[in-house]
């Protein structure tokens, strides 16, 4: 069952009250507030888009875009897994990075999920962790590591 | 083979959490233990062996110090090199010239040269010491038992010709590991708290006439938080000892550590809480002044004879900086506690005390049980999705995410 937009913005506004709508379309919307898991507070912002149910919904492209406004996210290509860790970069703005908080393959989220109850969470776990690789310079957070093929590309993804 | 006890555990705070990670880091594993154990045995028995100048004499032999009271660390973590104080008892006079018994067991451990252990060996002024080939050290103290008095008591021996001293110290090692094991018990608050498994328990080894088995390796959370705390206490202060500025210094004994920490009052069911305790408690007698240099002083507790601080502190002035490293540490336990630090002011927290290598496992351990903890659907988050530990996680009745997920990424995303 699609969650509406208008169920994804009444759970954010009850679980994740900082978290306030700064855009809203028919079946957009677009929150910006701060999650703090450790000490240090970040800007995020998370866009979504509700799929029409005519659409070959696909997780990949469907999932909620993910961004930390500020800080801006470091980059450090000599830390385990650098220059950062789980991101994808936007296709148009390449220097952006959207945080990777699910592995699309694997089922882990759709379009029936509360943005609330999944992708918050999975946000403020994923800068603790961040937080933690800033300390350790090493990635704790699990995840699949990207493995370049020959041609330079993305291949499978390999298990950590 | 461990066994996971019944009962749910306990919720440990983050801070408890971070100092069992770096007493884990610097602890002595098992292999270390025996290894030590074999070192230890295979020395008495060479000391005593025929054609030995100490043929025959070799009593008893045991661990003391650190290994006897279960408090023993690495002395560098980076590498894992240890120490071991064995004591000696001899069938010798307890008046005989230390120089004599002390160059006798030399002699008798380096023997000629390419034997056994040529080479590897330092006469000090009271033991003499081996090193092996991975760094770990063996300090063998001879005593010699007197016919009268408390058990175990005798004589230790001094000798050191360049300051022309010379004498014989009445000691109780057996009786102070006695004492100590005695008042600090197993826990089962701490061991359900922090790893709620059990060891299986192993029948004992045959036992040799002369030689007393070393304690059977204890794993971290068969150990009472008091020695646990006492082990973080010992890495801090062998930290501090480290710089230039105190060279030549010697660092305030375990068994004064040791000896003060039993009366520390009742074991605080927090580790962080037990650390504030005996080191407050430290503190405290380190403001007496009634021993022969107008410092403290501080006896083994069966055997008021056996002065401990019968070479530190030297001056006051040194009990006053060793009181003021405390008083740093007590500090920086409360921020630990009661502050809320971010990752990285618990890690400065953590190597300024305990070092950087102990300090970064601490973190990354910590980081770990939050990530299994992810996966397993615990993670509490509270408001601006701080991440909860503990009785906070618990008590606020916070949430965790509706379900785990994998992180991959790599790769582009339409915006």
């Amino acid at each position: 069952m699609i969650r509406s937009i208008e169920e994804q913005i009444a759970a954010m506004a009850d679980r994740w009250p900082q978290l306030k709508v700064t855009e809203r379309e028919e079946r957009s919307a677009v929150w910006e507030g701060v999650l703090a898991p450790d000490k240090r507070e970040h800007l995020v912002r998370i866009a979504y888009r509700v799929p029409f149910a005519v659409e070959n919904v696909n997780a990949l492209l469907a999932q909620p875009r993910v961004r930390v406004l500020k800080p801006e996210l470091e980059l450090h290509p000599d830390y385990e897994q650098g220059p950062l860790p789980h991101v994808y970069w936007g296709t148009k703005s390449r220097n952006v990075p959207y945080l990777c908080l699910f592995d699309p393959s694997a089922g882990e989220w759709g379009i029936d999920d509360l943005l609330a109850d999944t992708t918050v969470f999975w946000a403020a776990e994923w800068l603790y962790f961040y937080e933690g690789w800033l300390v350790t310079k090493k990635w704790r957070g699990g995840g699949h590591n990207p493995v370049a093929n020959d041609n330079g590309g993305q291949k499978q993804l390999e298990a950590v | 083979m461990n066994i996971a006890a019944p009962q749910a555990w306990p919720e440990v705070s983050e801070a408890d959490a971070l100092l069992i990670y770096v007493a884990q880091r610097i602890q002595i594993s098992r292999t270390q233990h025996e290894a030590a154990t074999r070192n230890f045995g295979a020395l008495c028995k060479y000391v005593d062996r025929e054609g030995s100048p100490l043929q025959g004499r070799v009593l008893e032999c045991y661990p003391s110090g650190s290994f006897a009271t279960g408090t023993a660390i690495v002395s560098k973590a980076k590498t894992n090199k240890h120490d071991v104080d064995v004591v000696m008892e001899l069938d010798v006079a307890p008046d005989t010239a230390p120089r004599r018994i002390l160059r006798l067991l030399f002699d008798a451990i380096n023997g000629e040269e390419g034997s056994r252990y040529h080479g590897k060996v330092t006469l000090n002024s009271r033991c003499v010491t081996v090193e092996y080939e991975d760094g770990t050290t063996v300090d063998l103290m001879p005593v010699a038992r007197f016919a009268d008095g408390p058990p175990r008591a005798g004589n230790l021996f001094h000798h050191r010709p360049e300051n022309n001293e010379s004498y014989h110290k009445p000691v109780n090692p057996w009786g102070f590991k006695e004492e100590f094991n005695a008042r600090v018990e197993f826990d089962p608050e701490f061991f359900k708290a922090f790893e709620g498994q059990r060891i299986l328990a192993e029948g004992q080894p045959a036992i040799k006439a002369e030689t007393q088995p070393m304690p059977e390796h204890e794993r971290l959370e068969e150990k009472s938080p008091r020695v646990v705390a006492l082990q973080l206490i010992k890495r801090k202060r062998d930290l501090a000892f480290r710089p230039a500025a105190r060279k030549g210094w010697r660092k305030p004994p375990a068994v004064v550590l040791g000896a003060i920490a039993l009366g520390a009052g009742p074991v605080q069911p927090s580790l962080v809480d037990e650390v504030i305790s005996v080191a407050t408690h430290i503190r405290q007698r380190l403001k007496e002044t009634n021993g022969p240099r107008g410092t403290v002083h501080i006896t083994n507790p069966r055997y008021p004879e056996d002065v401990f601080t019968d070479r530190w502190p030297e001056t006051f002035d040194h009990q006053q900086e060793y009181d003021a490293d405390l008083r740093r540490l007590i500090i920086d336990m409360y921020r630990l506690r009661n502050d809320n630090p971010s990752l990285e002011e618990k890690r400065e927290i953590l190597q300024r005390h305990f070092g950087e290598t102990a300090a970064n496992h601490a973190i990354e351990k910590n980081l770990d049980a939050h990530y299994a903890a992810s996966q397993a659907g615990t993670m509490r988050l509270g408001s601006k999705g701080k991440v909860l530990t503990g009785a906070a996680a618990t008590a606020s009745g916070a949430a965790s995410a509706a379900k785990a997920a994998t992180k991959s990424g790599g790769g582009f995303l339409p915006e």
